[in-house]
């Protein structure tokens, strides 16, 4: 095999990690500021897909349901980090994983009650359907917007929490929530905002994937467990670390599959588990996480 | 933890237990037959085209041996281990005459328990060929061909049409047995123009390193063992947006269910079929088909599927077992499926002599786009080739390695 | 002293298996003994993860790794050497120990988040590897056709007397683990879920400990993956997916963690729930979830302490306040120990 496959593979892998460190980040955000372990995450960014599908019923076009749809999911985390995460904040974090567990069956639940089981199709949107050659190949236009839409949401996260008022509590809180709230900061309300802006890039993801991965209830099983080795990768709660670690579980995903098929998630583990043992905190673990 | 208390506690285990002693038996007068399938996740619309075959074919039976008959549908879930836990609830609580619906990880693992379960089980969904040749159960039997006789009507199909036969063959499959023996017949059958195989991981969502590889090989046609549902969505529309549809033909070993046809719309146009299990447009030649189309629309509002028509000729077998034997004694039934005929929308079906697969035709042909919408579809597998099971199946149970005891 | 306190243990004990074993002979229906057969198969797999969680305090997330190893080893061993349930359980402990002295000798290194993942990891190879190997696995479509088990050359009828078979094997590992946790070992357990550091610093050896746990409790699992593999002639890939880790979890924190007795009932709880619900419901995941979430939000130490409360059990109990004891372990356990 040529080392234009290999450049191909890699270039997949690159807008793959894109796209994974869109559905990170929240993941990310939500462990370093309440130490939540949010299993539901998955299932939020389904619910993204489910909020396009409603926006676009209302003959909304496909980009306008882009921005409306996740807005929509934004109210419901809400309440879910109100009525089911917020009771546990003096609890062990392990019950957030349990109780967002439970969460994830009863929104799969729902989607399937109402929506059907079924897998719906979303059309690449207009301007962006066909092709460009790239490596002497057609490459989808979508991917690389999506690709590049998912850099920019990304970028503007990270450029908030560094440099806006927000952005400083949250780091504060992450940093040392005791503390945070010893000098004023209300870290109830700023995990329930945060944690439905999470949801909200879940769900703008679950959107945006949408036409390329199509729309189903079970559709963020598969990203969740790839958004959680990438988080726990770079580290729980580090946003750099979460990039780079976004970026090496597509690129093993995509080379690995590209080369050995079968094996490439065994691979993915099995990498994932040497870095756990010499790092136990994640490649860029800070030391308040271990 | 203290004993007192394990006592105590088991005590409130066995008394909720005890509370727990399941429906009570019902009517005895209706006759019940059990459906095992898959009701939920994102491959549930196969489920609900099993159920919904199942319910037209016991329509158009009316009463049996002048009972009600009841269906009682359970969940399996795809997972072996819950399908044997459903299947014994279906027996041991339900009573049901026989079980139905079941696909091949289902059917696998009742084969397992057969022998405990003690009732007919007909699946009409299951390719695993050991089911019905060495794993074979006396109380198991299949209806829709096995992967043995798909290869047969594979090889067939390639040696016939120059234009698949002289293309460049590459198997992409997620890494299933039956998608190794696809690979080994299609490798087999097109010897130098095979040029590649990857099995994907089963929970692919990206198939992009699997379409780069499929290029890099430079292949010109594609046998896509993909799971029927969300993933072989998934990859045709990746197929279709990386251009990749216009370089290769793609084809489907098994054939499509028809809610999977209208999803993809007019990209089913780039698929052809080398052996679906069943067509509706069979009922150009076939009667029965025909009839039951008609049916199954009145009372669904959707064309019949490839699993409906499927579910529904076993559920057919088994009714007119029932009438022949007149009872729904275990033994008398599958003695009497053993030489039954009936006329299915499959076609004529009987049981293989001494085995029990039936002796069931396989559908070949592309996806086209139809010049007349009927049963509400527009896209639909049109039926060059009904390929009988004389010319993929041995004629005797023991020549397929089907030891009965 | 010691001789009188273990009678009084072993009079209850003993009173509940008979109760226990008398069940399909007052006339409890064949399904149920059926499916609390599977219950109870599930408690002993739950009672193995509870000596990981509850007193090591290390939280498995990969604990079907344990379970379908040794279903896949006893099953295949039945298969095709002999049925007896015993050579099958010998092979099964002694493939799912040797993995865990190997393995867990790494990831003993680790704990918290990192445990988790690591674990998660082994199950996923795991599986991928039950996928691949198909002289061996059968791959995807399963590894069939296990006869049912013989004891002492006579084989075993489903049913009842598998069912029997069960209740022993289950009150036997009971027996011994509640030992286990009493004993200075178990002691020392319990003091590394307080914290790791302190431990390490009044000169327990933290890896020693932590691997023997990873060990012992792969070992009670393989008892629990004989048996299933038995019960159902055959496994899967499937059984060693990280959802049946997910769900083994559940059952465990479900009934009650570090109480051994609560994963047993939270393992029987979740399986008759699971029956009903699938059976009645089309959307079960719903009704599911909405149970499991009500459970973890209003009965934080699981169903054992919600049975604790309603019989005043507490106070009799040699260990009063045993209640919010339970929090203050999982607690510190869980907040400490987050590496």
């Amino acid at each position: 095999m040529d080392i234009n496959f290999l450049l191909a593979n890699t270039l997949n892998g690159v807008v793959y990690g894109a796209f994974l460190l869109l559905t990170s980040l929240g993941l990310s955000l939500v462990f370093g500021l309440g130490r939540v372990v949010n299993f539901a995450h998955g299932a939020l960014y389904a619910l993204g897909g489910y909020a396009l599908i409603v926006v676009m019923q209302q003959s909304a076009g496909y980009w306008l349901a882009l921005v409306l749809g996740p807005l929509l999911v934004v109210p419901l985390a809400i309440a879910i980090e109100r009525a089911a995460i917020h009771p546990l904040r003096s609890r062990p974090e392990i019950y957030t994983l349990l109780v967002t567990f439970g969460i994830t069956f009863m929104i799969i639940g729902a989607l399937e009650y109402i929506w059907g089981t079924g897998t719906t199709l979303v059309e690449v949107p207009s301007p962006f359907a066909g092709t460009v050659t790239i490596l002497g190949n057609p490459y989808p236009v979508y991917r690389l917007v999506a690709a590049g839409l998912s850099l920019l949401v990304s970028a503007t996260v990270f450029a908030f929490i560094q440099f806006s008022a927000i952005g400083l509590q949250i780091r504060a809180v992450t940093d040392d929530a005791g503390m945070a709230e010893a000098i004023g900061v209300n870290t109830k309300w700023l995990l329930t905002a945060v944690f439905g802006a999470a949801a909200g890039l879940a769900a703008f993801a679950g959107a945006l994937g949408a036409p390329i991965f199509a729309i189903h209830p079970d559709m963020g099983s598969g990203i969740l467990i790839d958004s959680f080795l990438a988080v726990i990768l770079g580290g729980l709660g580090n946003l750099p670390g979460t990039a780079v670690g976004a970026l090496f579980v597509a690129l093993t995903k995509s080379i690995g599959g590209g080369y050995v098929a079968e094996w490439s998630l065994a691979i993915l583990f099995v990498v994932v588990a040497i870095a756990l043992i010499f790092r136990p905190t994640g490649l860029f673990g800070r030391g308040r996480v271990a | 933890m203290e004993a007192p208390r394990f006592a105590k506690l088991t005590l409130v285990t066995l008394l909720a237990a005890t509370v727990y002693a399941g429906p009570a038996a019902g009517q005895a007068e209706s006759i019940k037959i059990g459906v095992l399938t898959l009701r939920s996740g994102p491959m549930s619309p196969i489920g609900d085209d099993i159920i919904a075959g199942i319910e037209t074919a016991t329509r158009m039976q009316g009463p049996l041996l002048g009972k009600p008959v009841e269906l009682i549908v359970e969940e399996s879930q795809w997972n072996a281990q819950l399908a044997v836990t459903k299947a014994t609830k279906l027996v041991q609580q339900n009573k049901v005459a026989a079980i139905l619906g079941t696909s091949t990880v289902e059917a696998l693992a009742l084969v397992a328990v057969a022998d405990r379960l003690r009732v007919p089980i007909v699946t009409s969904n299951s390719g695993g060929a050991a089911l019905t040749r060495q794993n074979c159960s006396k109380w198991v039997f299949r209806t829709n061909a096995e992967d043995l006789m798909s290869a047969a009507a594979l090889k067939q199909v390639l040696a016939e049409k120059p234009k698949l036969g002289s293309a460049k063959w590459f198997t992409l499959g997620h890494d299933y047995p039956y998608s190794r023996l696809v690979a080994k017949t299609v490798q087999g059958v097109t010897g130098g123009n095979y040029v590649g195989e990857a099995f994907a991981p089963l929970d692919t969502t990206d198939w992009s390193p699997f379409i780069a590889r499929v290029r890099s090989a430079g292949a010109t046609a594609i046998m896509m063992s993909i799971t029927l549902g969300t993933p072989l969505l998934q990859f045709v529309q990746q197929a279709n947006e990386f251009g990749l549809t216009k370089e290769a033909q793609l084809v489907a070993p098994i054939g499509l269910p028809d809610w999977l046809v209208a999803k993809l719309g007019p990209l089913s146009t780039n698929i052809i079929s080398t052996g679906s299990w069943a067509a509706w447009r069979y009922e150009e030649k076939n009667p029965a088909t025909k009839q039951f189309n008609e049916v199954f629309y009145k009372q669904h509002g959707r064309v019949a599927g490839m699993q409906s028509l499927q579910s529904a000729s076993a559920t057919m077998m088994v009714y007119r077992a029932i009438e022949k034997a007149g009872s729904t004694d275990p033994q008398a039934v599958v003695r009497a499926l053993e030489t039954i005929q009936v006329a299915t929308p499959v076609g004529p079906l009987k049981f293989q002599p001494g085995g029990r697969q039936a002796m069931v035709p396989l559908f070949l042909g592309p996806y086209e786009e139809l010049k007349i919408p009927r049963y509400g579809a527009r896209y639909a597998q049109l039926v060059e080739i009904a390929f009988p099971a004389s010319k993929s199946l041995p004629p005797t149970g023991s020549d397929a390695g089907c030891k009965l005891k | 002293m010691r001789v009188t306190r273990d009678i009084g243990k072993l009079v209850p004990l003993a009173t509940a298996t008979a109760l226990l074993a008398g069940l399909p002979f007052v006339g409890v229906g064949e399904f149920t003994i059926t499916l609390l057969t599977e219950a109870l198969i599930f408690g002993i797999w739950a009672m193995s993860l509870d000596l990981l969680v509850g007193y090591a305090g290390l939280v498995s997330f990969g604990h079907a790794a344990a379970f379908g190893l040794a279903a896949y080893s006893a099953g295949y061993f039945a298969r095709e050497v002999m049925e007896d349930f015993f050579a099958a359980l010998l092979v099964a402990e002694a493939v799912n120990v040797l993995v865990a002295l190997v393995v867990g000798f790494v990831i003993a290194r680790v704990s918290g988040i990192a445990f988790a993942i690591l674990t998660l990891c082994i199950a996923q190879v795991l599986f991928t590897i039950a996928v691949i190997w198909r002289s061996l696995t059968n791959g995807m479509d399963g590894m069939v056709g296990v006869p049912l088990p013989k004891i002492f050359g006579i084989s075993l009828a489903s049913g009842t007397a598998f069912y029997l078979l069960t209740v022993f094997c289950l009150v036997g590992v009971y027996l011994a683990l509640t030992r286990l946790v009493d004993s200075p070992f178990g002691r020392t357990l319990q003091a590394l879920r307080a914290s790791e550091e302190r431990a390490a610093s009044i000169g327990i050896n933290v890896h020693l400990h932590k691997w023997l746990a990873f060990v012992l409790s792969w070992a009670v699992a393989a008892l629990a993956g004989t048996l299933m593999v038995f019960l159902k002639a055959g496994t899967t890939p499937m059984s060693l997916h990280w959802t049946e880790s997910g769900n083994v979890l559940v059952m465990a924190i479900l009934g009650g963690i570090g109480t051994l007795l609560g994963p047993v009932i939270g393992a029987t709880v979740f399986v008759f729930v699971r029956d009903e619900f699938t059976s009645r419901f089309q959307a079960w995941q719903f009704v599911f979830g909405l149970v499991f979430v009500v459970v973890v939000l209003a009965f934080p130490t699981g169903l054992v302490g919600l049975l604790n409360r309603i019989h005043g059990l507490r106070r009799r109990t040699r260990s009063a306040g045993e209640f919010p004891a339970v929090i203050k372990r999982i607690r510190s356990s869980l907040w400490r120990a987050r590496l």
